[in-house]
């Protein structure tokens, strides 16, 4: 698997849930659909607190 | 045959005296120039008496002129103080004298009074037709058009090595408070009486042989009484300074008026003294303005910096602000994102209790798609009811 990018995986993630919250699709996919969902938000939360802590690194820097 | 009548030399010398005294018996005053003079062992003085012609060529008159010493101890001192130099030869006199004639030393003029304000008159008059001349030339400003450099520190000096004045303006100068360095070279010359035109004029010549080696030529007097200073009008003396390559500057030490060499000077100062400040003042001028250059240019930069550091803090606290904005909107969107899918996912509807009905294979969310006799399956939290339609209500 290629590494992923923040704002790919964003973007992946707004289809999922559009495709779980949509009622007319098959429903026997959606067990995989949350799973991977779940693991995109644990991603994207890692993103963004790694890029916070190299801002806050950054920004408190003399 | 005619008888001649004879007499004796002295006779007749006695008769020219006897007449002359008869008809000169008052003293009367006479206008000269001097063109000897002598003074004896006995403090006589001597002087030949000259008239010239218009043209100031031919002697038209010539007599022989003394001042006994009982008069020329009162009329000396007098002379000089009066006019600021001594008795010498050229010089246009007016004397009160009384005719004597001896029958051994033939006709004298004794001098009992001078007028000195005549000779001043006469010197004034010269001096007045040197300028008028150096100005017709177009040699009066000459030298003092030329600029000096900003830090002048090479000087050609001309003075007496053994004048008091020369040595003050050499100990001024180079004990000078600030410890500026200053170059002077002497080029010893009289700068008072008769021989000083020739002598600073030879000088001048010397100096300008080298005269890349220099920035100003100082002509230096100093010390003494203020005597003798006639050689400052002479006119080939003004000339050569006028037109002297680099600046001239006088100090010769004089305070009552001033002579023709420190108009054609490109700056005339009373004493040497004052000269050795000049430069001293304006090294320490320049020394000011470029040590003050310096500090503002100083200040400046601190300041710069200052406001560079400042802006730089300014970006630092914008690119803060905006990075923990966009943070913050991009966890927004993630709890969203998580919320929506925690909220369609199934497992969290059943376990709290609810069940999905299911026909072939999709999620039914209206009775309308159920019809009597149907199979669907009932999903549950842990497992799955297959079950029949038995009916339907609305």
């Amino acid at each position: 698997m290629k590494e992923l990018k923040y704002e790919e995986a964003v973007a992946k993630l707004e289809e999922l849930v559009t495709k779980i919250e949509d009622p007319k699709r098959d429903f026997s996919t959606i067990g995989r659909d949350v799973k991977e969902a779940m693991e995109l938000i644990k991603f994207c939360k890692e993103s963004i607190r790694g890029t916070k802590d190299k801002v806050e690194a950054l920004i408190n820097e003399k | 045959m005619e008888s001649k009548r004879e007499i004796g030399l002295f006779q007749l010398q006695e008769l020219i005296r006897k007449s002359l005294e008869n008809s000169f018996r008052e003293e009367i005053w006479v206008r000269g120039e001097i063109s000897e003079i002598k003074n004896n062992t006995a403090g006589h003085c001597y002087i030949t008496l000259v008239e010239k012609d218009e043209a100031g060529n031919g002697l038209t008159a010539k007599a022989s002129a003394i001042i006994w010493a009982s008069s020329y101890r009162i009329i000396k001192p007098y002379f000089e103080t009066s006019t600021g130099t001594s008795l010498s030869s050229g010089m246009n006199i007016l004397v009160k004298v009384q005719i004597q004639y001896s029958e051994l030393y033939g006709l004298s003029l004794i001098v009992r009074d001078i007028d000195p304000a005549f000779t001043m008159g006469e010197l004034e008059i010269a001096r007045q037709k040197t300028i008028v001349r150096l100005k017709q030339e177009g040699m009066f400003d000459m030298n003092s058009t030329l600029s000096l450099p900003l830090l002048p520190k090479r000087f050609a000096v001309i003075s007496s090595e053994q004048a008091a004045g020369y040595r003050d303006f050499m100990r001024h100068l180079h004990e000078n408070e600030y410890g500026f360095y200053f170059e002077t070279t002497l080029f010893p010359a009289p700068v008072q009486g008769k021989d000083a035109p020739e002598g600073i004029i030879a000088a001048l010549d010397e100096i300008a042989g080298a005269i890349d080696k220099y920035d100003a030529v100082l002509i230096l007097r100093g010390g003494g009484g203020a005597m003798d200073l006639i050689c400052f009008d002479d006119y080939a003396l003004a000339v050569n300074v006028a037109q002297f390559p680099i600046p001239v500057i006088t100090g010769v030490g004089h305070d009552h008026d001033y002579h023709v060499v420190d108009m054609v000077a490109h700056t005339n100062l009373k004493t040497p003294t004052a000269v050795a400040d000049f430069f001293i003042d304006m090294t320490a001028q320049e020394d000011y303005r470029v040590t003050s250059v310096i500090s503002r240019l100083k200040m400046a930069l601190d300041r710069k910096l200052q406001a560079g550091m400042a802006s730089i803090d300014q970006y630092r606290i914008r690119m803060a602000n905006a990075l923990e904005l966009k943070l913050l909107k991009e966890e927004q969107k993630v709890q969203l994102l998580e919320y929506k899918v925690n909220a369609a996912n199934p497992q969290e509807i059943l376990s709290k209790g609810f069940s999905i009905v299911i026909k072939d294979g999709r999620r039914i969310d209206t009775i309308s798609k159920i019809n009597k006799d149907d199979e669907i399956s009932l999903m549950l939290g842990d497992g799955i009811a297959e079950c029949l339609v038995l009916t339907k209500h609305k």
